[in-house]
Order: C-alpha cells, then sequence, then structure tokens
C-alpha cells in the first residue's frame, strides 16, 4: 500500500513537470512580444530592450524554464507582470479563498449527492427516484453561470440571505469572506453533484441486485445494516473516478462561478491575469491545477483501496 | 419414513403452494412436510421452479411475483402472515440459507468473521458471545486456522473455504431449519465431497429440519432422505429418497435418471468403435503437444500449466479432466490461439506449413486456423446479445469459405441440420434460444470452417442433465460424420466416461495420468485420479453417502501396498516405516516429471508420500 502510494506520487511529479513543461511551451508560442505588450505599441525600443532584459527574454527558452522551474520548487513563481508583487504570495492568498468555496462545496455536495443518490438507487422508479433523477438531470443541463445567477435572484435579490457579490479584496480575512461563500459553494456544489447522483444511483441498483446483498436479507439483517454495511462500500467503488473527475472538474468550474460573484480566488485571479497577459501567474496557476488533477485521482485510488481489499496487497488474488 | 412421528416435530409444511410471476405460474400446488433431523430435496431442471419454492421458506419472492395459493409454515408460523419484524426474526433465528455461490453471496468488501458475528448479533448474542460463537463454528466447518481465518476477507479464501464460510455463516445461529440452494455447484468434486460429508454430519447433529435444491442426482443421493422432483412448478413425484432412485414412479423421473452419466455399471456409451478403445492407434496424429509451459506472468508461480505433453489422433475424443485450477482450460484456449504457451511445442501435424500453434489465432494462416475450433463453456456469453445466431455461424463460413449468397444460405441451413437445429432458430437472438439450443449454435459456429480438431472447453456444464445427454450425443455422432477430433474439457468424470476414448488427468499443471478411458477408470494408478473418480457421486443413495463420509478415501498406503496404486518412485523410501499410524494422514507429492509406462498408452506421473500430522 505504501509502495503503491509512493509510486504514484513519483508519477505524480513526473505528470506535473510534464504539464508544467507543456504550458511553458505553448506560451512561448503565443504571438507577439511580452514586453512589447506590456509597455505598448508606444514604446521605444530601448525602452522594450530594457524590460526584454530585466525580464531574461533573451536568454533561450530552455534556461528560462529551468529557472522558473528551480524557483517554482522553492515557492517563487517570479513576479506578476500585471501587479509586480511575487506570484507565489499572491497566489496563495487566492488559492485560500478558493480552498474556503471549494472545500464547502466538495463536502457538501458529495454528502448531499451520494445520500441523494442511495436514496434514488433504494427506491428505483418510484416517486423519489424520479424526483431525485429530474433534479439531477436539470443539473446536468444547466450551465452553472445560471445556478449561479439563479441562486442570486433567490437569495440575494427575493430573500436577501447572503451578499450577490463580493467587494472584498483578495486579502480580506476569512471572517470577511464568510458571509460571501456560501452562494458560490452551493451554485459549485450542485453542478458537482448532478453526475455524482446519477452515477451513485445506477451503481446502488446494481449492488442492491447483488447476490450479497440478497443474502444479506435472507439472513434477517435490517436494512439499514444491509445498506450501510453490505452495499454502500461496495456502490461508491465504482463512482469514485466520476468523483475524482467533477472533483478536478471544480477547478474549471471556479473560474465561472467566482466571476459571477466576483469572488476574489483563483478563478478571478486567472481571469485577470488572462485579461493581463501575466504569463508567470498563468503558469502557476496552470501547474496548480495540473497538481489538483493528480492529487484528485491519487484520491480516489487511495479511497479505492481502502474500501475494495481486493485491491490491497497482501492477500491472495485469485477468485 | 416412520409415521409415528409426533406432528410438532415437523418443522416445515408447505402446503397448495403456488407462485405466480405475472401470469404465468412458475410453482404450481407443492406440498412437502420436513421433520427435525431430516432432508428433503427439491429435484428439477431449470425452471422447474425449485428455487422458488425453497425460498418461500425464508419468505422470500422474486420482485414481481406472488403467492396466488397455499401456505408456507415454519416452526408452527405462517411465513408469509408475518410482519416485517417477524419475517426478519424468522431469518435471522429460525431459518438460515447456504446460497448457491458463496463467492458471490458474501460480501466482498467486509471480513468473513465480521460477517458470522454480524447474523450472530442479528440474532441477539452479545459481542463477546458472538466472537466466541465464530471462532467455535469456523471450527465446527473445519475451516484452518479458525482463529484467525476470519480476519480474512472472502478473495483470500479458495472457493471451498468460501463455500465453509457460507455454511458457518448459516449454521452459526443454530437454526431449526437450514435451507441448502445448490450448496456444492460451483465446486469442484474433491471439494464437493469434502462439503457434502460436513452438510450431512451438521445436519444430523444440529437436528435440522433441511430443504435441499439441487439438479444434481449425485448430491440428493449423497444427503436426502426424501425427494421431490419438480417439472415446470409441478410436483411429478415424491419419495423416499432410496426408493426414488431404486424405482422411479414417474416416466419423468426415470428420464431424469436415466440422463445421469455414470462412471459405474453399464457403459452408457453408444457407438460400434467401443471394440476398438484400448486398441492401437485408429488415425493418423493430428496434434502434438510436447512438453508446454503457459502461464499469466513471468514468475515461476504464475505458471497455469507447468509441462504437458500428449497427441490427438483423427476422430478420437480425448478427455482433459482435472479440479478448476489444474490448467485443463488454459491449455485449451492456448491451443485455440487465444493464450500464447511460453515454451514447448504445439502443432497441427497435417498442415502444409509448420502447423505451428504456438502462434496467437489471429496470426495463424487462414487453412491452419480453421483447423482448429473451440467451443466455448458459456454458449450465452459468448454469442453476441444484439445479432441474430445465424450471423455467428455465417462470419466463419464467409471467412474461411468465402461463401456468398445462395451458396452462404445454403452451407447454413446444412449446418443447423448437422447440430439438429431447426433452420429458422437460426434468425433468433441468442436470448430467445433455450441453453441447449444456445450451445448447439456455438458447436454449429465451430463446424463451420470444417475443422479437425474441435476444442471443447466444460460445453455441457451450464446444462441440464437431459439437455447434456443430448449434446453429448450430438458430439458423438459429429464425431462419426466429420470424422473429427475432439478435446474435451470437462471436470464431470460421468460425462467423460460417456464420451472419452482417452483421458487425460491434469493437476496442478501437470498431466499426472493418461491413457485408454476404460483402462484409467477400471484401474486408475495416481492417487489424484482415485481421489477424483472415489468423490464422483453416482445416483445411488448408498454409494453417494459411503462417498461423502469422513473416512472414504481410504488410506493412500494401504491402496499402496494392495497394489491398487503405481507410480511411487522407485528410488523413493517409505517415510511411514516404523512410525505409528494413526494420528498421521498420508499424502502424495508430485514428482515428476518421469512417467511410469503401464503398457498401452496408460501412464502415471510419479509421485511420492508425504505425511501430515
Amino acid at each position: 500500500m505504501t509502495l503503491f502510494v509512493a509510486r504514484r506520487l513519483g508519477a505524480m511529479v513526473l505528470t506535473v513537470v510534464l504539464a508544467s513543461l507543456l504550458v511553458f511551451v505553448a506560451l512561448q508560442a503565443l504571438p507577439g512580444d511580452v514586453a512589447t505588450q506590456i509597455l505598448g505599441r508606444d514604446a521605444t525600443p530601448e525602452a522594450v530592450q530594457v524590460l526584454r532584459d530585466q525580464l531574461g527574454l533573451d536568454q533561450p527558452a530552455w534556461r528560462r524554464y529551468l529557472e522558473w522551474v528551480g524557483g517554482a520548487i522553492q515557492g517563487d513563481f517570479g513576479t506578476s507582470l500585471a501587479s509586480g508583487e511575487a506570484v507565489g504570495s499572491e497566489l496563495a492568498l487566492h488559492l485560500r479563498n478558493t480552498l474556503l468555496i471549494a472545500v464547502l462545496a466538495i463536502a457538501g455536495g458529495l454528502l448531499f449527492s451520494l445520500v441523494l443518490g442511495v436514496v434514488a438507487g433504494l427506491y428505483r422508479d418510484r416517486w423519489p427516484d424520479h424526483l431525485i433523477s429530474g433534479a439531477s438531470l436539470v443539473g446536468m443541463s444547466v450551465p452553472e453561470f445560471v445556478v449561479a445567477t439563479v441562486l442570486v435572484l433567490l437569495f440575494s435579490v427575493t430573500i436577501p440571505v447572503f451578499p450577490a457579490v463580493v467587494l472584498d479584496d483578495a486579502d480580506a480575512t476569512v471572517g470577511q469572506l464568510l458571509p460571501a461563500i456560501w452562494l458560490p459553494a452551493l451554485a459549485l456544489s450542485i453542478a458537482l453533484a448532478a453526475y455524482v447522483v446519477r452515477m451513485m444511483r445506477a451503481s446502488v441498483i446494481d449492488v442492491m441486485a447483488s447476490e450479497y446483498v440478497q443474502t444479506a436479507r435472507l439472513r434477517g439483517l435490517g436494512t439499514g445494516r444491509v445498506v450501510l454495511r453490505h452495499a454502500l462500500p461496495n456502490a461508491v467503488l465504482p463512482t469514485l473516478n466520476v468523483i475524482a473527475l467533477n472533483v478536478a472538474w471544480l477547478v474549471g468550474g471556479v473560474v465561472v462561478v467566482e466571476t459571477v460573484f466576483n469572488y476574489p480566488g483563483i478563478g478571478t485571479l486567472m481571469i485577470d491575469a488572462v485579461y493581463d497577459r501575466d504569463l508567470p501567474v498563468l503558469q502557476a496557476i496552470a501547474v496548480l491545477s495540473a497538481v489538483v488533477y493528480a492529487l484528485c485521482n491519487l484520491a480516489a485510488d487511495v479511497a479505492a483501496m481502502g474500501l475494495n481489499p481486493r485491491l490491497r496487497a497482501g492477500g491472495r488474488s485469485t477468485a | 419414513m416412520e409415521r409415528s412421528m409426533r406432528a410438532d416435530d415437523v418443522l416445515v409444511r408447505v402446503d397448495d403452494l403456488s407462485v405466480a410471476y405475472g401470469d404465468t405460474t412458475v410453482v404450481d400446488q407443492v406440498s412437502f412436510e420436513v421433520p427435525a433431523g431430516s432432508t428433503t430435496a427439491l429435484v428439477g431442471e431449470s425452471g422447474s421452479g425449485k428455487t422458488t419454492v425453497a425460498r418461500t421458506l425464508l419468505g422470500h419472492l422474486r420482485a414481481g411475483a406472488r403467492l396466488t395459493s397455499g401456505r408456507v409454515s415454519v416452526g408452527g408460523r405462517d411465513v408469509f402472515g408475518l410482519d416485517r419484524a417477524g419475517l426478519r426474526r424468522l431469518r435471522s433465528t429460525t431459518v438460515a440459507m447456504v446460497p448457491q455461490n458463496a463467492g458471490h453471496a458474501l460480501t466482498p468488501s467486509m471480513r468473513v468473521g465480521r460477517q458470522v458475528e454480524e447474523a450472530l448479533l442479528a440474532a441477539g448474542a452479545d459481542r463477546a458471545a458472538a466472537r466466541e460463537r465464530t471462532v467455535e463454528t469456523f471450527a465446527q466447518v473445519s475451516l484452518p486456522d479458525p482463529d484467525r481465518i476470519g480476519r480474512r476477507y472472502p478473495h483470500q479464501l479458495s472457493g471451498g473455504q468460501q463455500q465453509r464460510v457460507a455454511i458457518a455463516l448459516a449454521v452459526a445461529v443454530r437454526p431449526k431449519v437450514l435451507v441448502l440452494d445448490e450448496p456444492t455447484t460451483g465446486l469442484d468434486v474433491i471439494t464437493q465431497r469434502a462439503i457434502l460429508g460436513l452438510l450431512r454430519e451438521l445436519t444430523l447433529r444440529l437436528g435440522t429440519a433441511t430443504v435441499m435444491v439441487s439438479h444434481d442426482f449425485g448430491v440428493v443421493a449423497a444427503l436426502a432422505d426424501h425427494a421431490t422432483v419438480l417439472r415446470a412448478g409441478r410436483a411429478v413425484e415424491s419419495a423416499p429418497a432410496k426408493q426414488l432412485f431404486q424405482e422411479p414412479g414417474d416416466e419423468y423421473t426415470r428420464e431424469l435418471l436415466g440422463a445421469v452419466p455414470r462412471i459405474g455399471g453399464a457403459v452408457s456409451r453408444n457407438g460400434a468403435d467401443q471394440s476398438q478403445r484400448g486398441e492401437s492407434p485408429r488415425g493418423e496424429s493430428l496434434l502434438r503437444v510436447q512438453d508446454v509451459r503457459i502461464g499469466y506472468g513471468h514468475r515461476e508461480r504464475d505458471l497455469a500449466v507447468r509441462g504437458a505433453s500428449f497427441e490427438l489422433r483423427r476422430g478420437e475424443v480425448v478427455a482433459l479432466v482435472g479440479e478448476s485450477g489444474s490448467g485443463k482450460s488454459t491449455l485449451a484456449w492456448s491451443l485455440a490461439g487465444l493464450h500464447g504457451p511460453r515454451d514447448g511445442s504445439m502443432r497441427y501435424l497435417p498442415a502444409t506449413g509448420d502447423g505451428d500453434l504456438a502462434q496467437a489465432a489471429r496470426r495463424r494462416p487462414l487453412e491452419l486456423r480453421r483447423r482448429i475450433q473451440l467451443v466455448f463453456q458459456n454458449a450465452d456469453t459468448s454469442l453476441n446479445p444484439r445479432r441474430v445466431v445465424a450471423e455467428a455461424v455465417r462470419r466463419p463460413l464467409r471467412l474461411f469459405r468465402g461463401l456468398r449468397g445462395s451458396e452462404l444460405a445454403a452451407r447454413e441451413a446444412e449446418l443447423a441440420r448437422d447440430v439438429r437445429l431447426e433452420p429458422e432458430l437460426l434468425r433468433r437472438l441468442p436470448m430467445q434460444l433455450s441453453g441447449g439450443q444456445r450451445q448447439r449454435v456455438g458447436i454449429a459456429r465451430a463446424l463451420a470452417g470444417s475443422p479437425a480438431v474441435m476444442v471443447a472447453d466444460e460445453i455441457t456444464t451450464a446444462l441440464d442433465v437431459s439437455v447434456q445427454a443430448s449434446i453429448l450425443d450430438l458430439l458423438e455422432q459429429l464425431r462419426g460424420e466429420h470424422d473429427l477430433a475432439c478435446l474435451f474439457i470437462s471436470h464431470d468424470l460421468g460425462v467423460v466416461k460417456r464420451i472419452a476414448d482417452r483421458l487425460l488427468v491434469m493437476h496442478g499443471g501437470v498431466v499426472v495420468e493418461e491413457g485408454p478411458a476404460d483402462a484409467v477408470f477400471d484401474g486408475p494408478n495416481h492417487p489424484y485420479t482415485r481421489e477424483l473418480i472415489e468423490a464422483t457421486l453416482e445416483p445411488d443413495p448408498e454409494l453417494a453417502r459411503a462417498s461423502v463420509r469422513p473416512e472414504a478415501g481410504g488410506d493412500i498406503r494401504e491402496s499402496l501396498s494392495a497394489g491398487r496404486l503405481t507410480g511411487l518412485r522407485h528410488d523413493a523410501t517409505d517415510p511411514g516405516v516404523g512410525a505409528s499410524t494413526g494420528a498421521v494422514v498420508w499424502r502424495w507429492r508430485d514428482a515428476g516429471p518421469e512417467m511410469v509406462e503401464l503398457g498401452d498408452g496408460h501412464r502415471v506421473r510419479q509421485w511420492e508420500l508425504t505425511s501430515e500430522r
């Protein structure tokens, strides 16, 4: 098990390095000169040359990549071209803000969707199932900015409980942000839950029809026990990868949702960085999302090992 | 059965039970009683309703099924009159079921000890008592290391051990009524014998009223005191087991019993070549396999076949027998080109090229590919469920023969007739055919290329006895009509006895004994062959019961000294010289690779004795 995790961590590092390389190359391939972009079209050639020297743009690309990687390992992602601040600290601040809503969305969304999925599976083809499946289909088909907007209409305009937009800056304290995190988190978790509910429903139906669940019932065990101890661990297994993909998808989802709420998280930072052609920030964000993807998949595999003794080493693997 | 029994001794009373599924009646006015300490078997083919009846004792009906008449009472209580809590109490304390396939019936994510403890807790035991009783029950069902085996997960146990856990799960709560649903169907004969012996001992000791469901008359003969034969939901005959087997009263029972392949008694094998059995080779050699080793990984212990050599001649049926895991199916798949061997040689001798069978099917020349055809065990999963079955037959006709249009249709109809199938049935989807019909399609597909060798991988295992008998007849006829050689893989010695000219007995990836079928059946010389033959249950209560008695099988050294076994390595010293017998169990251990020749192609692999305390 430890060996497995170690191997996967190694593979993860490789993935992240490859991703960073890809991002770096892609950004190099963008047309136009960064120094010109920053200074504008009217800049004198001298000024452009000075900036090019400062940015090290005259050095070969591989050298700049290695220097960037060397810095990144120590937490130094360079300096933001737009704000002139260190990318690392800016990223950390926005990451904290995003984690506030992401963790809430993941925890709430997963709990919510697993429960709903199980209920839908247990009441297959009866009204709770129709209700839940219908709702999840809607959740899947409606884009998250619409969901976010509807939430604003409901909870900020009609019943003004939560703020519609966030006016704080990224460096606001957690306490200041607290009232603002609920609606973005809810919007994200709805989108996240929709897929997981459907997958979980299908999986619960399968497992409830399995022989071991049938015999557990014939052993006179209570329904709660049968569902929780015999069915659930096995039903979650096939859902894990869908969960991992959806959690990783949040990285993209937050961009949209944060923009709707003007929430100062990674998503907003990324949009701004794109507008400003702030390459160091973009690079850092791209690597960060690669890390998130890899971590989510690793977490799914480790969870699968926890649930399925067959995947754990040590036992005989034959039927 | 004595009628002096007190009425309250009757623990199970099924009275005029009818069950319908939709508009179809699946159980029709079935009645029977089971007193404490007695075992009643419900026998029948698939679709006879036997499992449906048995499960009503647990108050269970399939979704969509409903009781249309009658009453099921267990321990004096009307099962279908109970409320949910009452039904749960009944299932957790009074009636317990041993399911058909423990591998599927145990929850994969829970340790087996926890599952037994959970059943005990549900029956009202406290935690400490449950733990203690679990270990006690594991010991009772003869699981090794009962103190610690509960920490294992189901997949870490062998098939036999899983079945023992399932039995432990059922008997731990000391139920008054035990329902055995095909309790040994997925097991090989040697494990089956051990499990049946255990069940017999437990039911006698615990005095349970036992209802068993089985399609296997050997198993019924071994356990049942009384048997009810079901056909299409109706009880056609109900009699004490002894009487049922000796003088079956009903035509259908006689038919079923007649279809059961047996080892002893008259050889039911038809055909004129019976006299030729055991004589020198009839046809030319078609297939030569030499020192083949096949593995599923790169390590030595991943080898499924560790050195097999044999020949197959034209028109000959060679049976490959052995328990699950002996490597017989691996060898078959390898010959068919689905899994390449690691080393050794496999050749199709009459080939124009080199006839090398070690290469994958898709690399073989077309001509060679059509010569060797595989028939799969499961006709229902090996046919595309969304295509009419004619497609399966047409593909090889197009590929190997280049047939098109009316020629194709003509040949297709001819093949259908060859396998005794109405040509119209080819227009159907697999699910619209019966199991036997599907298997005939599988055989027709294999025949489409006019093969010289047919590899039949357990092709009758999933079939009912009467259907099995007809498929075996078909194979027998095809062999004559097409001069086919057949490698027939089976774990059922009764079936093998009926069809095979020669026998290859495999164990642990090696051939331990081979020879003319009669010679091997009459005088098995390897201890494993002897064990296999002895463990095969005959549809005769006396023989079957003797076979499942714990002391059955006898002492290997006794057989040896009586001259019933050969192949003991000549330089092996008897480790038992001077040792006191008694608690010592003697076992054999492989000492190959040399084979001892017994003449007429009968050969036995060398083995040696080891003792176990």
